[in-house]
Parts: structure tokens; C-alpha cells; sequence
């Protein structure tokens, strides 16, 4: 194809970034435009002006999931220290420089592990019952026991997929109360809420907005056994489901497990 | 687009510093231009996990190339704009083979109507855009429709030929000519 023609060339260009120009003759006319300064600029043209056309269209909201993903992606393929992470090294600015340096997912899972351990021990504090002495009961035998006897405090983790943002949960059936820890980086995008459930037979209740930041007490129904306590999280409008059912996706979801 | 120049010249200082390895600027331009380059995905992909795909790799390369963006190369929604619009075309070549037209998807199939009037007279007036909207209207109605098809659909020549039932040879001058025109008017 002869290139010299400078109407041949704008029509090239223009039909390069419509997108009609496809398979042998656009990758000739990529190598070409490489090389060629007026076609570059005659491509930049027709990106700057059909761009409006995508510019006029209703903006559509991606899934957190995208995120997401893409955090993952990027912190396993480059050394960044994010912010509102344990501090340990100082930000370095060096970044995509070592694309081959391995995710370092022991270090986080460990880290989570130790997170988790401690915020447990803080939750159930003295609660947690000495060696020798007998473990409460699992379902159904409160009435038997002592008043001094130990509540049962049932414990759950549950991470938002591929980022670091997690809720460390104390499910207290005999005081009605779930206690929410958030710990990590919220990644927040759009305005949204995240709802806690409790998965029962009967379907999903709602225990209420968690925080994405700091400690928050939910309210748990009365009358909830401890035996299968399965717990999850949704992404809802700003202020909880309107409907009083999941309307979102759900992002993480879980077992609590007895931890006294 | 409806960027005023104080929007226009923070998502300019987000890439910089993009470019210089803010996470927490990649994530400010995440949020702000996300939804656009989501809605051109979704539109010109039909499915939502190509669309989250696509739109992931767009903002990887944002992240690893943010440092080559100059304000030059038009505004950086413009810019975005293109790299999603690029990434797109790449994977409907890739995907579309085998899969001719996906109808199945969440989506409600896109109308031709919206693209015969909304969204270049909602475009804006920067860069000559609104210019392109009034050139636009200078397009014979199967010479608008062969471009619009091929911008938000990323038809091949073939396709169109196929959407428009009409001979390939006629749907590529119908591009051509309509190229051509608004080449010429938008120059004016």
C-alpha cells in the first residue's frame, strides 16, 4: 500500500483509531506511524475528537472487585508500601523497577494471623478460661450452667478478596451483640455501605452497617444459636439495604467459630 | 466532557504523581475516571466480565505508563478514554471470533437510538468537541451510523456490513466518506 498519499494516510489514521483498520494493515500502519511524526499527530487528532464520544456517555459504576483485583495485582508486581499499612520500612519510591520480585503473601498472612490473634485476645480479654477448667458448652445448655460460667463468644475474620481490608467479628449470642474490628485499607469507591448477615435457614438477617474503620457494636437478633454461625458481608446503597435482603453482591462471607 | 479545567488539571497532577508512584493518587484517579471508562467498556464489550477485565488492564497500564502521559496528548480523560478504547478493540479481536455477537449478558442490549443523538450532543465543548457533534450532523444518516457503529460497537467493516445488511464494499466507503467529511469539517 503506498503511504505518501496524505489523504490516504488521514484516512488510515482515522479508520486506525475508529478501529475499522484491522489484523496485517493496522499493525503496518503501527510500525509506520512509529516512524512518522505527521501521522502520530494525525492519530492524535482523531483520539482527541472521537474521544467524545465515549466522554458523552452515562457514567457506569465498576464492581469493587475491580479494584480489587487491581491492587493485587499491582502491589504483587511492585515493592510500594502502601499507606495506613503497619509501618514498618519507610515508602520507597522506587516502583515497577523490579517486576520479578515475589509477592510476599507469608508475610501477609502471617501478619493477618498474629492481627487476628491479638484483636481475639483483646476481644474475649479474661474471658478466655483457664487450663483444667471445663469449655462452656456449645449450644443449648445455658440454662444449666452457673451464672458465673463463661458466655460463649464465637469468633469470625472475614477479608474483603485481594486487599488487606478485613473485619475481626464477636459474635456474643447471649448478650444479643456482635462486636466489628475494621482493620486495613478500605478501599472506598462510590458511595456505598457494607452489611453484615447472619445466614440462617430461614435466609439472611440483617445485623447491621459494619465500619470500615475503628470498632462497632451490631445488634444480633435474640434467640441466635451459636451452632453454625455463618456470617457475610454485602455491598449495599449508602445506609444498608433498602429491601431488608442482600441487594448487592456479597464480598466475603464465613464461619464463626466458639472461641470460649 | 463534563470536566470543568479545575477537574481537568487535578486528574492532571493525579497521573503526574501516578507516574511517580502514588498509590493513593492512582486510587483518587481510579475513582474519578473509572465510571466513564467503565461505561465505553461495558458498551462496546456486552459483557460484564470482559468489561472488568478490560478495564483492569487499562488502569495496569495506567499504573505502569502514567509517566509517558503528556498534557499534550489531549486531556487525561481523553487519554484514558483511548487506552480503554484500544484495550477493547484488542480484546474483541480476540474474543469475538469464535463468539460472533454475545446477546447473553446482564446488560440490556444497547439500542441504536441512544447513538443517533445522545451521546455526541451530550459531549461537551473542549477540545472541539462540541465542533464534532455539530460535523456529525453534516454526516449522511448511513455514514453517522457506519462511524457510530464502529466507534461505540468496534465493528470490523465486516460486521457493519453484517448490522446494516448491506454490501462491504458500500459499508466501507459509508466509513470512508464519512471520515472524510468530518475530517474535512472538523479542520474548518
Amino acid at each position: 500500500m503506498k503511504y505518501d498519499n496524505l489523504k490516504l494516510r488521514q484516512m488510515l489514521a482515522a479508520e486506525y483509531v475508529l478501529g475499522t483498520l484491522r489484523g496485517g494493515a493496522r499493525r503496518r500502519f503501527e510500525r509506520l506511524a512509529r516512524g512518522d511524526l505527521a501521522i502520530r499527530s494525525e492519530i492524535r487528532f482523531w483520539e482527541s475528537r472521537l474521544a467524545g464520544l465515549a466522554a458523552g456517555m452515562e457514567p457506569k459504576s465498576p464492581p469493587p472487585s475491580v479494584w480489587f483485583s487491581l491492587q493485587h495485582r499491582i502491589e504483587t508486581s511492585t515493592p510500594v508500601v502502601t499507606p495506613m499499612r503497619r509501618p514498618v520500612p519507610p515508602p520507597q519510591p522506587v516502583r515497577k523497577a523490579d517486576v520479578s520480585a515475589p509477592a510476599s503473601p507469608w508475610r501477609i498472612v502471617a501478619g493477618l494471623a498474629t492481627a487476628a490473634a491479638v484483636v481475639v485476645a483483646v476481644l474475649i480479654g479474661t474471658r478466655v478460661p483457664l487450663p483444667g477448667q471445663p469449655a462452656a458448652p456449645v449450644v443449648a445448655a445455658a440454662p444449666v450452667v452457673t451464672p458465673a460460667a463463661v458466655a460463649p463468644i464465637y469468633v469470625s475474620l472475614l477479608q474483603l478478596p485481594e486487599s488487606n481490608m478485613q473485619w475481626t467479628l464477636a459474635v456474643r449470642p447471649m448478650a444479643d451483640e456482635v462486636t466489628a474490628v475494621a482493620s486495613g485499607a478500605y478501599p472506598k469507591l462510590g458511595e456505598h455501605s457494607l452489611e453484615l448477615w447472619l445466614i440462617t435457614d430461614a435466609g439472611a438477617v440483617s445485623l447491621g452497617l459494619l465500619p470500615t474503620a475503628g470498632e462497632g457494636k451490631l445488634k444480633l437478633p435474640s434467640g441466635v444459636s451459636g451452632a453454625q454461625l455463618t456470617l457475610a458481608v454485602s455491598l449495599e446503597p449508602v445506609g444498608g439495604s433498602p429491601t431488608g435482603q442482600p441487594t448487592g453482591p456479597v464480598l466475603t462471607s464465613g464461619p464463626a467459630i466458639k472461641a470460649v | 466532557m463534563s470536566y470543568s479545567t479545575a477537574d481537568n488539571e487535578r486528574l492532571i497532577r493525579l497521573l503526574a504523581d501516578t507516574g511517580l508512584g502514588d498509590q493513593r493518587a492512582f486510587a483518587q484517579l481510579y475513582e474519578a475516571c473509572s465510571s466513564h471508562l467503565y461505561a465505553l467498556l461495558l458498551r462496546m464489550l456486552k459483557r460484564r466480565d470482559w468489561a472488568d477485565e478490560a478495564l483492569q488492564d487499562c488502569f495496569l497500564r495506567v499504573w505502569q505508563k502514567a509517566d509517558t502521559y503528556a498534557p499534550e496528548k489531549g486531556s487525561p480523560l481523553t487519554w484514558l478514554l483511548t487506552v480503554a478504547r484500544y484495550r477493547a478493540l484488542d480484546l474483541l479481536r480476540m474474543k469475538r471470533p469464535e463468539v460472533e455477537m454475545p446477546d447473553e449478558g446482564e446488560e440490556p442490549p444497547m439500542t441504536f437510538a441512544d447513538a443517533s443523538e445522545s451521546p455526541e450532543d451530550r459531549a461537551v465543548e473542549r477540545e472541539g468537541l462540541g465542533m464534532l457533534r455539530d460535523c456529525m450532523k453534516d454526516l449522511q444518516d448511513e455514514q453517522k451510523r457506519s462511524v457510530l457503529l464502529a466507534y461505540y460497537e468496534g465493528y470490523t467493516h465486516q460486521e457493519l456490513a453484517l448490522a446494516m445488511k448491506a454490501p462491504l464494499g458500500t459499508v466501507k466507503s459509508w466509513v470512508r466518506r464519512g471520515l472524510a467529511r468530518l475530517r474535512e469539517c472538523l479542520d474548518r
